[in-house]
C-alpha cells in the first residue's frame, strides 16, 4: 500500500459513505415496511420527519460519491509519476489488480446516487410523495454497491506497490490491438463522427420533449444511457486524437492533465451531469406507478431538463472547439 | 371558510395514558369574522387552535380550507399552505432575544424566497402601522409589555396571511394594553381579515369586536353563538 | 435565462435569509462556538502544515532530480560502497546506448567542532580554482564564515589543508546544497585519500530514456560488482520516503480529527435550552424542519469554511514564509545542518480537495444527525 493523502481521504470517505447509508437503511426498511399517508398516527409523522434526515444524510453522501469520484481520478493521474512506465492514470490503475474495477463502481454510484437526488427531489414536490416507498427501496441496494466499491477500492489501493512496472494507455488504447478498447481506438473516424452526432442530436431532442412537455422521461434516460456509451467510444475514437494532435494517440485519460488544459474534464464533467440528470428524470418516471413523471412535479422536471439541454449545448462546444483548434486534419 | 368535520385529538395514543384534546368537534368559521374560543383550562381551546392552524394533523377527522381537505396532507405541504394561510400570536409572544424588532419580524418571510429588500420594505409598513418604527432596530429584550405584544403582531402579519390566530393574547397584558390590542383586532376585522382568539379573559370575551363565540369544555363544545 | 431566474432566485434568496439567520444566531452564541473554531482551525493548520510541505518536497526533489544523470553506476566491495578505477571505466565504454560517462570524485567529510557530515565534492565542469571552495550556507552560518575566510580540513593523511571561501550557495537550492563543499580535485583527492585514477562512481548519460534498464542490465554483466542506480528509481524513492513520512503525520493526526469528530458531535448534541426555544418558535412561525436542518447546516458550513480558510492560510503562511519551523525535523530530517530555507510555493487542487475530505466533510456529518434531532421540535411546541 502506498501512504499518500489522497488515498488514505478516499479510505476515509468511503468509510462515512457507508456509516451514513447503514444509519438510513434502518429507517429506509422501516419506510417501506410502515408507510401510509393516509393515515397521521405518531409513527407516520415521525416517519415523515426521518425521511428529512435521510434524505438529508444520503445527499450528503451522493455529495461524497461525485467528490470521490473526482479525486479518484486525479489522484490516479497524479500517481502516475511513481511506477516505471505510467504516464497517466491508465498506468496507475493498472499498477495493481482491480484498479479499473474500483473506478468503473465508482462511476456506476455516482450516476445511481445522482440518479436518486433527482427522484428525490421530484418526490418532495408531491403532497402524495408517490415514489417515497420506491426511492427508500432503492437504498436497500445502494448500500451493498457502496460497501462492494469501498471494498474493490481499498483492495486495490493495499496492492498497489510503487516498484511496479505497469502498463499505460499506449498498450491499452493502441489501434492495432485485439482488446475491445483497442477496437476502439481503431473505430475509423468518420462513422465514428457520425455515431457521435447522432446520438447527441437524439439525446438533445428527447431533453427537448421533456423541458416542453415533462413527457418522454424514460426515452430520455434510454437515450442518455446509450449517449454516454457512445461519446465515451467518440472520445477514444477521434476526439483524443484531435486533443493530442496526434493520430495515433488515443487515451481518454492523459486528457485529464493540465498539458491539455484538463479538457477531460471539461467533456467528461457536462457528459456525466447530463446523463445523471436523465437517467434519474427517468428513473423517477419509472417508479411511478404511471410509468411517467408525476404532475406536481413536471415544472421541476422541466426545468431540469432544461439543464440537460444546457449541458449538451456545452459539451458539444467544447468538442467543436477542440477539434476546431487542433491542427490535426483526420479527414481531408 | 374553515370546515372542521368529526375532528379528534388523542394524544399519547395506544398507550395506557391516551386521552382526547378534541374529543368529535364539528364546526364551520366564516371568513372575515373575529371567533372566540373559551372555556376553562383545559379545554382544549389551544389544541383546537392548532389543528386549524395546520400546526399539527388531528388523529381522526377532516379539517377543510376553502372546501380544500388539509388534514391528511404530510407535515411539509401543510407547513407550506400555514406560513401563507396563517399568522399565529403566542400566549408569551416568544420573540427571538438578541434579535432587533425588524429581524424578528421578517423571520416567517425568511423560507418564502422573497427578496430581501421586499421583505423589509413590508416589516417597516406594518411597524408603522403598529406604532413601533422608532423601535425597528431595538432589541426585543428591551421591549415594553405591550411593544412586545405588537410585535409579535407585526410578525404574525408579515406574510400576509388570510387568518390571524392569537393564543390567550391578553394574559401578559394589564387592562389598557389589552384595550388596545383589542384596537388593533377590531381595525384589522374593519380590513376583512379574519380572527381567531383563544382567551377566557372577560375583557376579551365581552369584547364589541367578537362576533362569535364558542365554548368548549372536555374537548367537546358547549355552546356556539 | 427567465425560467432559471424564476427558478434560481427564490432559492438564492432562501439560502441567503438562513444564513443571515445562522451569522446571527452563531453571533449571539460567540463564546460557546470560539473554542471548537480555534480548534478547528488548528486541526486545519496542522493538516494543511503537513500536506502541504511535504509536497514542496517532493516537487524540490523533482526539480533537483531532473538534472541528475538517467544512470550513476557504484562499485561494491564487502557489500559496501568503493572506489572506482580507470579500467573499470574504459570497461563501461563499450556499452551500447551509453552516451557519456563523467568520472565522480565525491565524499563525506566529518567535522568534528560543528559535529555534522559536509559532502565535498569536486563538479566535473567549472570546479573552483586550487585552494579555493565553495560553501553551502549552512556550513557558513554554522561555523561563521565569509568569502575570503581561511577554513582547515583535516586529511587523511593527517595533515590540515587551509582552503579560502571563494563563495556560498544561493539559499533557494539549500536543501541539498547546505552541507556541501565543492573544490578543487588536486584539493579533494588527500583529503578523502582518493588516489589518483581512482573515482567515486559513475555517471552515465543514456540517450534513449527506454533504454536505460536495459543498460543498467549490461553494466551489471560486465562489472559483476557494480551497483547501478536509476533516476527514477531515485527519484520514486524519495516519493515514497516523503508519501511515508506524511502518511505517518495523517494518520496520527487522524486520531486526534476523531477526538475533534466526537467533540463536535457531542456540541452539536446539546443544545442549550435558549437554542432549544429558538427552534421551537422558527417550527411555530412556518420553517420547515429541513430549512431548520439548512439553517444548521449553514451554520455549520460557515463555522468549518472560515476554520478551514483561516487554517489554511496560516499553514500557507507558516510553510513557505516562515521555514516551516513546528515541521521540518519531523519531514525532512537526515541531515545534520538543518536547511533554513523557504520551499517555493506549491498548491495544487488534489490537495486542497483532500484536505477537505480530512476536515469539512467528517464535521458536516458529525452535524448532521444532531441538528435534525433539533430540527423535528414539534410546531405546536410552544404552544403547549
Amino acid at each position: 500500500m502506498i501512504f499518500q493523502p489522497a488515498i488514505l481521504a478516499l479510505l476515509f470517505a468511503d468509510l462515512v459513505a457507508i456509516l451514513l447509508l447503514s444509519w438510513t437503511l434502518v429507517l429506509a426498511y422501516r419506510v417501506v415496511r410502515h408507510w401510509d399517508l393516509h393515515r397521521s398516527t405518531a409513527l407516520q409523522v415521525r416517519l415523515e420527519r426521518q425521511t428529512v434526515l435521510a434524505a438529508t444524510l444520503v445527499a450528503f453522501a451522493c455529495l461524497t460519491q461525485g467528490l470521490s469520484l473526482l479525486l479518484l481520478v486525479h489522484t490516479a493521474d497524479a500517481l502516475s509519476e511513481l511506477f516505471t512506465g505510467a504516464m497517466c492514470a491508465v498506468g496507475t490503475l493498472n499498477a495493481a489488480p482491480g484498479g479499473f474495477i474500483a473506478l468503473d463502481l465508482r462511476i456506476g454510484l455516482f450516476f445511481l446516487a445522482a440518479s436518486w437526488l433527482v427522484v428525490h427531489l421530484l418526490d418532495g414536490r408531491c403532497p402524495d410523495y408517490p415514489l417515497t416507498r420506491a426511492k427508500f427501496g432503492l437504498l436497500l441496494g445502494w448500500l451493498p454497491m457502496s460497501i462492494l466499491a469501498a471494498w474493490w477500492q481499498g483492495f486495490y489501493f493495499l496492492g498497489l506497490k510503487s516498484d511496479v512496472i505497469t502498463s499505460c494507455c499506449g498498450g491499452l488504447f493502441d489501434a492495432r490491438g485485439a482488446s475491445f478498447t483497442a477496437e476502439l481506438s481503431g473505430w475509423p473516424v468518420r462513422p465514428a463522427m457520425w455515431a457521435v452526432g447522432i446520438s447527441w442530436l437524439a439525446v438533445t431532442a428527447a431533453a427537448l420533449r421533456v423541458a416542453l412537455s415533462g413527457n418522454g422521461a424514460r426515452l430520455l434516460a434510454l437515450l442518455a444511457a446509450i449517449n454516454l456509451l457512445v461519446m465515451e467510444a467518440g472520445v477514444v475514437s477521434f476526439v483524443s486524437s484531435y486533443v493530442y494532435e496526434h493520430p495515433n494517440h488515443h487515451c481518454p485519460f492523459c486528457m485529464l492533465k493540465v498539458d491539455y488544459q484538463a479538457i477531460g474534464y471539461g467533456i467528461h464533467g457536462p457528459l456525466f451531469l447530463a446523463t445523471a440528470l436523465s437517467l434519474g428524470l427517468g428513473l423517477a418516471a419509472q417508479l411511478n406507478p404511471t410509468r411517467d413523471i408525476p404532475d406536481p412535479a413536471r415544472p421541476l422536471a422541466r426545468r431540469l431538463a432544461h439543464v440537460v439541454l444546457r449541458l449538451s449545448g456545452v459539451l458539444a462546444l467544447v468538442l467543436v472547439w477542440v477539434v476546431q483548434r487542433s491542427h490535426l486534419r483526420l479527414m481531408e | 371558510m374553515i370546515e372542521l368535520e368529526g375532528v379528534r385529538k388523542i394524544f399519547n395514543e395506544g398507550r395506557s395514558n391516551a386521552f382526547a384534546a378534541i374529543d368529535g368537534i364539528d364546526l364551520a368559521i366564516r371568513s372575515g369574522a373575529v371567533t372566540l374560543f373559551t372555556g376553562p383550562s383545559g379545554s382544549g381551546k389551544t389544541t383546537l387552535l392548532t389543528l386549524i392552524g395546520c400546526l399539527a394533523r388531528p388523529s381522526e377527522g377532516r379539517i377543510r380550507l376553502d372546501g380544500r381537505p388539509v388534514s391528511g396532507l404530510p407535515e411539509r405541504f401543510l407547513t407550506e399552505l400555514r406560513r401563507t394561510t396563517f399568522g399565529f400570536i403566542f400566549q408569551r409572544f416568544n420573540l427571538i432575544h438578541g434579535l432587533s424588532v425588524l429581524e424578528n419580524v421578517i423571520l416567517p418571510a425568511a423560507p418564502l424566497g422573497i427578496p430581501r429588500q421586499q421583505v423589509v420594505r413590508s416589516a417597516l409598513e406594518i411597524l408603522e402601522r403598529l406604532d413601533l418604527t422608532r423601535k425597528a432596530d431595538s432589541p426585543v429584550a428591551w421591549l415594553s409589555g405591550g411593544e412586545a405584544q405588537r410585535t409579535a403582531m407585526a410578525r404574525a402579519l408579515i406574510n400576509r396571511p388570510r387568518v390571524l390566530i392569537a393564543d390567550e393574547p391578553t394574559a401578559n397584558l394589564d387592562s389598557r394594553l389589552a384595550g388596545e390590542f383589542l384596537q388593533i383586532i377590531a381595525d384589522l376585522r374593519a380590513e376583512g381579515q379574519t380572527v381567531l382568539i383563544s382567551s377566557h379573559d372577560p375583557l376579551v370575551v365581552r369584547a364589541p369586536v367578537v362576533e362569535r363565540v364558542v365554548m368548549l369544555r372536555d374537548g367537546r363544545i358547549v355552546e356556539s353563538g | 435565462m427567465g425560467r432559471t431566474g424564476s427558478l434560481m432566485s427564490p432559492w438564492i434568496e432562501r439560502q441567503a435569509a438562513f444564513i443571515d439567520h445562522a451569522v446571527r444566531a452563531m453571533g449571539r452564541r460567540r463564546a460557546h462556538q470560539i473554542g471548537l473554531w480555534l480548534v478547528y482551525t488548528l486541526l486545519v493548520f496542522l493538516l494543511a502544515s503537513v500536506m502541504l510541505f511535504a509536497h514542496a518536497l517532493r516537487h524540490e526533489a523533482r526539480l533537483l532530480l531532473r538534472d541528475a544523470p538517467e544512470l550513476v553506476v557504484q562499485r561494491l566491495e564487502g557489500g559496501r560502497h568503493a572506489l572506482l578505477s580507470a579500467a573499470h571505466l574504459e570497461s563501461l565504454r563499450a556499452i551500447r546506448g551509453v552516451g557519456q560517462i563523467v568520472p565522480r570524485l565525491w565524499g563525506y567529510y566529518y567535522d568534528p567542532i560543528s559535529r555534522a557530515n559536509y559532502t565535498l565534492m569536486t563538479p566535473h565542469d567549472d570546479p573552483p580554482p586550487p585552494g579555493r571552495m565553495i560553501i553551502g550556507a549552512g556550513i557558513a552560518r554554522v561555523r561563521g564564515l565569509a568569502v575570503g575566510d581561511l577554513f582547515s580540513l583535516k586529511g587523511g593523511d593527517g595533515k590540515s589543508h587551509a582552503l579560502t571561501v571563494h563563495g556560498t550557495f544561493s539559499s533557494a537550492s539549500e536543501l541539498i546544497s547546505s552541507d556541501l563543499i565543492l573544490m578543487h580535485e588536486a584539493d579533494l583527492r588527500p583529503l578523502l585519500s582518493i588516489p589518483e585514477g581512482w573515482y567515486t562512481d559513475l555517471a552515465l548519460t543514456v540517450a534513449q530514456p527506454r533504454e536505460v534498464a536495459k543498460v543498467a542490465e549490461k553494466v551489471m554483466q560486465r562489472l559483476p560488482e557494480a551497483r547501478p542506480i536509476l533516476r527514477a528509481e531515485l527519484l520514486r524513492t524519495y516519493h515514497a520516503l516523503f508519501d511515508w513520512r506524511e502518511g505517518i503525520l495523517l494518520t496520527l493526526l487522524s486520531v486526534v480529527l476523531l477526538a475533534f469528530v466526537i467533540l463536535v458531535w457531542d456540541k452539536a448534541s446539546g443544545l442549550g435550552a435558549e437554542e432549544r426555544r429558538e427552534i421551537g418558535i422558527l417550527k411555530a412561525i412556518g420553517w420547515q424542519t429541513g430549512e431548520v436542518l439548512a439553517m444548521k447546516l449553514w451554520e455549520g458550513a460557515i463555522l468549518s469554511l472560515s476554520a478551514f480558510l483561516v487554517g489554511y492560510v496560516l499553514a500557507y503562511l507558516h510553510i513557505f514564509v516562515a521555514p516551516a519551523p513546528l515541521l521540518e525535523a519531523m519531514l525532512k530530517g537526515w541531515a545534520v545542518l538543518y536547511p533554513a530555507f523557504v520551499l517555493p510555493p506549491r498548491v495544487d487542487g488534489v490537495q486542497v480537495l483532500t484536505l477537505f475530505f480530512f476536515t469539512v466533510f467528517p464535521f458536516i456529518a458529525a452535524m448532521v444527525i444532531p441538528a435534525w434531532k433539533a430540527a423535528v421540535t414539534d410546531p405546536d411546541a410552544v404552544m403547549r
